[in-house]
């Protein structure tokens, strides 16, 4: 048919890849459509209490109104059994919030995070430009505050623990498991230099995530854009746990040659907020 | 398997060792010995005596300096070990392939190298020459083959390995293992080397369903480091149910579930032993491999 489905915005949670195109749409949000090709055919939702339709011509605007999956089929005439020419399948998904404890960590000595308390919310914002925007999943600022440890972290803080050669005082991961706030769903620790293998002099990881320890380590040397797109794979690490593995692409790309990578597929999404799907 | 057992066993005992070792001299005198020396490279002094005709006494006192912060002490350490050479000299000598300092790190490397009385291998090796040093490199264990390749391979990338290497070859690197491409055995050990593309290429390896390369990885598991690579290869292959045939060391052949081989290679690797008792030649139950999941979320997080 030649029906091509575009969003306002990059980070808005539309999967058009699939033979379906697929929308994750928040309650009482909206999202914007540029839906071309469709002359001639006319909109008609399978369940009108879940998505309210509306255009501002060339714009096609959704609001989610209750939790659920639902379609729009665009249909040749009105009559119930004429079978869709093109359909969109919306997924309304309910908040999902997560509560992040932030801890600033210095040993005295080389850890001495240089991240400052002050520009937490600006982190977090662009954290949730990247992930709210697309899954509708929140982080909010339990804490922010400095934290100050009386051993000696070393140039690296590692995890290190997985190796039997390595001495145990090499795993700072391991000392740091005991300042976690278990109030919060994610206790995030800023570092100056962090790895997780066997060579820790050579930059690899910029932050690890143990969704059953629900704790993050995170280093210091990146741009805020670039810290906030980490935030929010790690975040996605925290509650897809095993479920996703890193892909060649995206938001869940591990390259730092794809840093600018944002999106998350509908997979993606709907494993780390399931709202909507039964 | 058993190989990998006999391997594991025995660079724990060679680890073991070099923390008791027999004295000859008394033990206040060598390691008064060795203080002076080190405090005189430490105070820009030129060392007066050597330390090398005490052999493998002299391990133990300067093992310690392998670590120290500064690193010309350290290099002298390297120095020291590799020329005393043996098992035990190699086994300290090995921790400092990670040291800070790439003098260090590479003068490590080639006495380890030297220590395996193998040449020099580069880029316009030929596949059988690489195969043989390879086999050499897993049939040793993980931190030799790294030694080979930091020396051996000092320039080498993928993404060259992958030109001068056509066509692709199959290679049988465990006697009783599965045979696989070279690339992915090259690909593990220089992601283990921390080479960046060769990580995120394993980062697709471990997501395969080739039950060769599965086998394989599971079987040089010690080639593996990065916790998020552990990780993603625990849980696809703990959730494996497909049933292959296990070849031991002696040539027997029996079968035995994907899910079962990693349970075994993951306990070994992580030392876990006390809380999840090996069963060997039994299936695990579902819970065992649900808690053995769980303690592997807990414990190798995902960057």
């Amino acid at each position: 048919m030649g029906i091509q489905v575009k969003g306002i915005s990059s980070r808005q949670g539309l999967d058009s890849r699939g033979e379906t195109p697929w929308q994750m749409l928040p309650i009482s949000e909206k999202r914007q459509l540029f839906i071309s090709g469709t002359q001639g055919l006319i909109p008609r939702i399978r369940d009108p209490k879940k998505v309210k339709l509306t255009f501002i011509n060339p714009i096609t605007v959704l609001e989610g109104l209750s939790e659920g999956i639902t379609y729009i089929d665009w249909v040749s005439s009105p009559n119930a059994d004429v079978k869709p020419g093109f359909s969109l399948e919306v997924c309304v998904k309910k908040q999902k919030k997560v509560d992040v404890s932030f801890f600033y960590i210095d040993d005295g000595r080389s850890q001495i995070t240089k991240r400052d308390p002050k520009n937490i919310r600006a982190l977090v914002g662009q954290a949730n430009g990247i992930l709210e925007t697309q899954t509708n999943v929140r982080l909010n600022i339990k804490k922010a505050l400095p934290l100050k440890v009386s051993q000696d972290f070393g140039t690296v803080v590692r995890k290190s623990s997985q190796f039997k050669n390595v001495p145990a005082s090499e795993d700072e991961w391991g000392d740091l498991i005991q300042y976690r706030d278990r109030n919060a769903d994610l206790t995030v620790f800023f570092v100056v230099n962090f790895e997780a293998d066997m060579t820790p002099y050579i930059d690899n990881a910029n932050a690890a995530t143990s969704s059953g320890l629900k704790m993050c380590v995170f280093e210091d040397d990146e741009s805020l854009g670039v810290s906030a797109r980490t935030l929010a794979h790690e975040v996605v690490h925290l509650l897809a746990s095993y479920q996703l593995s890193h892909t060649t692409t995206g938001l869940m790309s591990s390259s730092s040659s794809h840093i600018e990578q944002y999106f998350l597929t509908k997979n993606e999404i709907n494993i780390i907020n399931p709202s909507g799907l039964k | 398997m058993l190989r990998f057992l006999a391997l594991s066993i025995c660079f724990f005992v060679i680890l073991s060792c070099s923390s008791s070792l027999p004295t000859h001299q008394s033990n206040d005198s060598l390691r008064n010995e060795v203080s002076d020396v080190f405090s005189s490279i430490r105070n820009n002094k030129v060392a007066t005596k050597s330390l090398k005709h005490h052999g493998e006494d002299i391990i133990h006192y300067v093992a310690s300096y392998i670590n120290d912060d500064d690193k010309r002490i350290r290099l002298e350490a390297v120095n020291v070990l590799g020329t005393v050479s043996g098992e035990k000299a190699m086994a300290v000598l090995a921790t400092a392939l990670s040291d800070p300092s790439k003098s260090v790190r590479d003068q490590s490397a080639f006495y380890l190298y030297q220590y395996m009385g193998s040449h020099v291998v580069d880029l316009k090796t030929t596949p059988i020459q690489l195969e043989h040093e390879l086999k050499k490199a897993y049939h040793l264990n993980e931190i030799n083959a790294a030694a080979i390749l930091l020396t051996a391979f000092t320039q080498l990338d993928i993404d060259s390995f992958k030109q001068n290497l056509q066509p692709p070859r199959q290679v049988y690197l465990f006697k009783e293992g599965p045979n696989v491409d070279i690339t992915l055995p090259i690909t593990m050990l220089l992601s283990y080397r921390g080479e960046h593309k060769a990580r995120e290429q394993m980062h697709q390896e471990v997501e395969t369903k080739d039950i060769n390369k599965l086998k394989f990885m599971l079987q040089a598991i010690t080639s593996i480091d990065s916790s998020t690579l552990l990780n993603r290869l625990a849980f696809n292959t703990l959730s494996d149910n497909r049933i292959t045939d296990v070849k031991t060391a002696e040539g027997t052949v029996y079968q035995k579930r994907i899910m079962d081989i990693a349970y075994e290679a993951f306990v070994l690797q992580l030392g876990i032993q006390n809380l999840f008792p090996l069963k060997i030649n039994q299936q695990y139950s579902r819970y065992d491999i649900l808690r053995l999941q769980k303690y592997i979320g807990d414990h190798l997080p995902l960057a």
